[in-house]
């Protein structure tokens, strides 16, 4: 009020606007900044990204899980997102949101249509690009076919041996929905074809196969389809490439020359290498064909293998391998290497024992020409009852009769395995080592017993004609009519199953062989000290001895066929076997052995383990 | 804010009650000045590393300030008191293209409370010529403004505040013509401050992106408010003295 009245109303009035206005001026007059500055920036083309796909026009032929995504050729551009459509079905995938992937399995197999929207973060130089806001969006379609079924199988065209080495070529399915193809390969071994492990992948567009593994021999190849949804084997084919061809070529009784030939896959290989009974000390040869020479005493069995090692690893091929030997092998057919050995003659036939232990299980009429099995023979029928005791085998040199011995049972065969007669004499059982018994052609027999030592026997009879002979029974001699048997160099006769002694050859109480002539009464005899001589029973007088110069016989052999004997003299590796007439003296061929047990029998020399050498 | 309402109303309701003493004036008024403001223009302007290719489109120009005061004459020809003035001024940097916008806005407000004295050098045909000086403390404000707009995708803002305290003083002519109490003044004079380093107070931001927040400011760096330049000044007022003249 002391205001109004101081100033007036009129006054008053106008100094309340004054101060109003000072005070809106005050508290409303702040500046403000402002202005602006535009910068015409052109929008960037989006030429430069394209679809990584086929032309657009193009139908897309889905097979696999497939990848979609946008590329950029030129300018500056990054894909953030990129979501599909394959007939309104989302394909996105949020954890790996700039890639679409299309599993044609989730889908029916015919036609379909794509539609693909990518985002791309551009920098143009624009403020939105500059704080990484900056858009590009394309949406294209495409016609998509999906198909899984699968193609035919894959023939193969031809195989082709080029710049030495080898290539296989298919023909390409009509329909191109698969994968890889899968080059599978096999060897043969015998008439079995193996895989093997290394099976390769190759890509669809390829129609070609190079093999740098490859060495030669047997090959097959399949060439399958390895698709998404399906395998297709293909149609197998083989074929053979000579590898390096290996041969044992005789050059001599004892030398044998191992030969190559240079590899028309010459390129698959970087050398040979030669090795003796699979040892790892081997000879490394060019892979240029060439040869060396073996020596080979007879008896010896030798493996030589070849190999051929890749240039590409170490990888290795045995493209030969072979036992190398002098004479004849007599591996029968059917049994293999479970019986080779040399055959007995029983008669005019030939018969392998096959022995379980020390006992005859198996009897095999064979024919050692031709190394076939004629006839099998099993006498498990007949070891029922052996226990432990002791079982042996006797033949009588016609081959009229076969006995089996199995405890106190003797079992008596005909030359056709016809059973004639079974007889039992407990004295007879033989010895554990007896399994090989000594019988003359009338059934005479000599053998080692478990109760008497070494007897003479009837077997004809039973009849027990001398025991506990102070010998054994193998180094006793037995004439092949029965009539004489020898012990100690002391001849007996048997006459009525009664011995008489007749003789004593001189200086054969400690013979090593004493063999009878089949058809004379006549003893040969091979001496200790390595001469050799016969003695004629009838006159019983010493007909010769002799030692052949430089020679000392040593394991004495009589051919009862042709007449002629054989033996062996020296140390390994310089032994040398010898055929010789008794009569004669002369010697009829020498070659080198390795100092086995050897047999002659009908021009050839037998060696224990099964290799014949053909005189 | 509280505490300037706060002043202000003790200046508008506690002079008035003073005017029962011999030859009180009050009046308020407006100056147009300019600014010299050369820390923050160096501090608004982008530094060449600067991502965008801004430019500076707004500043510090000059503006109108506003101003309160009274005084009462000590003797016949001198008067003295108090004057509460407002001055504001800014500056801005700016981009844009189709993609969007940026701004980086700075806008800068002083308070000033300083005691206005003037002398009355010649009188003739009821006009009155001044020579005065005004002295006295200025409580600046200035705020950072940094927006950044890519629609539909982004807004960003960061927004920073500091305050500094300069010490004033503006020597300058004046004239004056009275009206049944009421008088009409006009004046010219020079402000020189002695500035103080601005004090960062708060900072708010607001970014979806971590480029947007790679500032051209360097906020480290000694920022100062020079309010400095001339001032062009008209007011109003009323003279509470006997007769409702101005002596």
């Amino acid at each position: 009020m002391a205001i109004i009245n101081r100033f007036g109303p009129d006054r008053y009035s106008l100094f309340k606007i004054l101060a109003s206005v000072i005070a809106l001026l005050l508290f409303q007059g702040c500046y403000e900044p402002k202005g602006n500055f535009f910068v015409p920036v052109s929008k960037p083309p989006p030429e430069g990204i394209e679809v990584n796909l086929a032309d657009v026009d193009d139908i897309l032929y889905v097979y696999k899980p497939t990848s979609f995504s946008y590329a950029t050729k030129q300018g500056d551009y990054t894909l953030v997102k990129i979501e599909g459509l394959l007939d309104g079905t989302s394909l996105f995938d949020p954890d790996n949101p700039t890639k679409i992937v299309l599993d044609p399995k989730k889908f029916q197999e015919g036609n379909h249509v794509l539609k693909i929207e990518a985002t791309f973060l551009s920098y143009s130089g624009t403020l939105a690009s500059q704080i990484g806001q900056e858009y590009e969006t394309l949406s294209k379609e495409y016609n998509l076919v999906i198909d899984l079924t699968a193609p035919q199988p894959v023939k193969i065209k031809k195989f082709t041996v080029k710049d030495g080495t080898f290539y296989v070529t298919w023909e390409a399915p009509e329909k191109k929905n698969f994968t890889h193809y899968k080059v599978r390969r096999y060897s043969k071994y015998g008439d079995q074809w193996s895989e093997y492990q290394n099976t390769s992948l190759v890509n669809n567009d390829v129609l070609v196969f190079k093999d740098s593994l490859y060495f030669g021999s047997d090959i097959k190849y399949q060439i399958d389809l390895v698709g998404y949804t399906f395998d297709v084997a293909g149609i197998p084919s083989d074929t053979i490439v000579k590898p390096t061809i290996m041969t044992i070529k005789q050059t001599g009784d004892n030398t044998r020359e191992l030969t190559w030939t240079k590899s028309p896959l010459y390129s698959n290989i970087a050398n040979i290498l030669v090795t003796k009974d699979w040892s790892n000390i081997y000879t490394t040869y060019p892979n240029e064909a060439g040869a060396i020479s073996l020596q080979l005493p007879f008896g010896e069995t030798p493996t030589y293998s070849a190999y051929t090692t890749s240039p590409y690893g170490e990888q290795q091929g045995n493209f030969f391998s072979t036992m190398v030997y002098v004479g004849r092998r007599l591996e029968f057919k059917g049994l293999g290497e479970t019986l080779v050995k040399t055959p007995e003659w029983f008669g005019s036939q030939e018969i392998l024992i096959n022995f379980d232990r020390n006992t005859p299980k198996e009897v095999y009429f064979v024919n050692s020409q031709t190394l076939t099995i004629e006839r099998k023979i099993d006498l498990s029928g007949y070891l029922t009852n052996k226990g432990s005791g002791g079982t042996g085998y006797g033949t009588t040199p016609d081959g009229s009769k076969f006995y089996l011995f199995v405890n106190e049972n003797i079992y008596q065969f005909d030359k056709d395995f016809n059973l004639i007669k079974t007889i039992s004499i407990p004295e007879m059982t033989p010895s554990v080592f007896a399994y090989q018994i000594r019988v003359s052609n009338p059934g005479v027999a000599v053998l080692d017993t478990r109760l008497h030592g070494a007897v003479v026997v009837n077997l004809e009879t039973g009849e027990i004609i001398q025991n506990n002979i102070p010998d054994y029974a193998y180094n006793m001699g037995l004439s092949p009519d029965g009539k004489y048997y020898i012990q100690k160099g002391d001849v007996y006769a048997i006459t009525g199953n009664t011995p008489s002694y007749v003789a004593t050859i001189p200086d054969a109480a400690n013979a090593r062989v004493l063999s009878f002539k089949p058809n004379d009464p006549q003893v040969l005899i091979a001496y200790g000290d390595g001469t050799v001589g016969r003695y004629d029973l009838p006159s019983q007088s010493l007909v010769t001895r002799f030692d052949l110069p430089d020679y000392r016989v040593t394991n004495f052999s009589y051919d009862p066929i042709t007449g002629l004997c054989g033996g062996y003299h020296g140390t390994y590796p310089d032994i040398e076997y010898f055929v010789f007439d008794v009569d004669t003296k002369a010697i009829q061929r020498t070659f080198k052995v390795t100092g086995d047990y050897y047999q002659l029998y009908n021009n050839t020399v037998y060696a224990s383990n099964g290799l014949a050498f053909p005189l | 804010m509280k505490k300037y309402v706060f002043r202000i109303s003790i200046i508008f309701f506690g002079i008035p009650f003073a005017a029962h003493a011999q030859n009180l004036q009050m009046g308020g008024g407006a100056t147009f000045g300019t600014f010299k403001m050369q820390a923050l223009k160096d501090f608004l302007k982008p530094s060449s590393g600067f991502y965008l290719p801004a430019k500076v489109v707004d500043n510090f120009p000059s503006n109108i300030g506003y101003n309160i005061w009274a005084s009462m004459n000590v003797i016949p020809s001198f008067s003295t008191g108090l004057i509460v003035g407002l001055n504001s001024t800014g500056g801005r940097a700016a981009y844009s293209d189709y993609t969007g916008s940026y701004t980086n806005d700075i806008l800068v407000r002083g308070i000033s409370v300083a005691s206005t004295n003037r002398y009355q050098v010649y009188e003739t045909h009821h006009v009155k010529f001044f020579a005065g000086l005004d002295a006295g403390v200025i409580f600046n404000r200035m705020e950072v403004k940094t927006n950044i707009v890519a629609e539909p995708a982004f807004v960003g803002t960061l927004e920073r505040k500091a305050k500094s305290t300069n010490v004033m003083f503006s020597p300058g002519i004046s004239a004056s013509r009275s009206f049944h109490g009421f008088f009409v003044n006009a004046k010219v004079l020079y402000e020189f401050n002695s500035a103080g380093d601005l004090q960062w107070t708060n900072s708010v931001e607001i970014m979806n992106s971590t480029k947007a927040g790679e500032t051209v400011m360097n906020v480290n760096a000694p920022v100062t408010v020079r309010w400095d330049g001339i001032r062009l000044g008209l007011a109003v007022g009323y003279n509470f003295n006997r007769d409702g003249d101005e002596k």
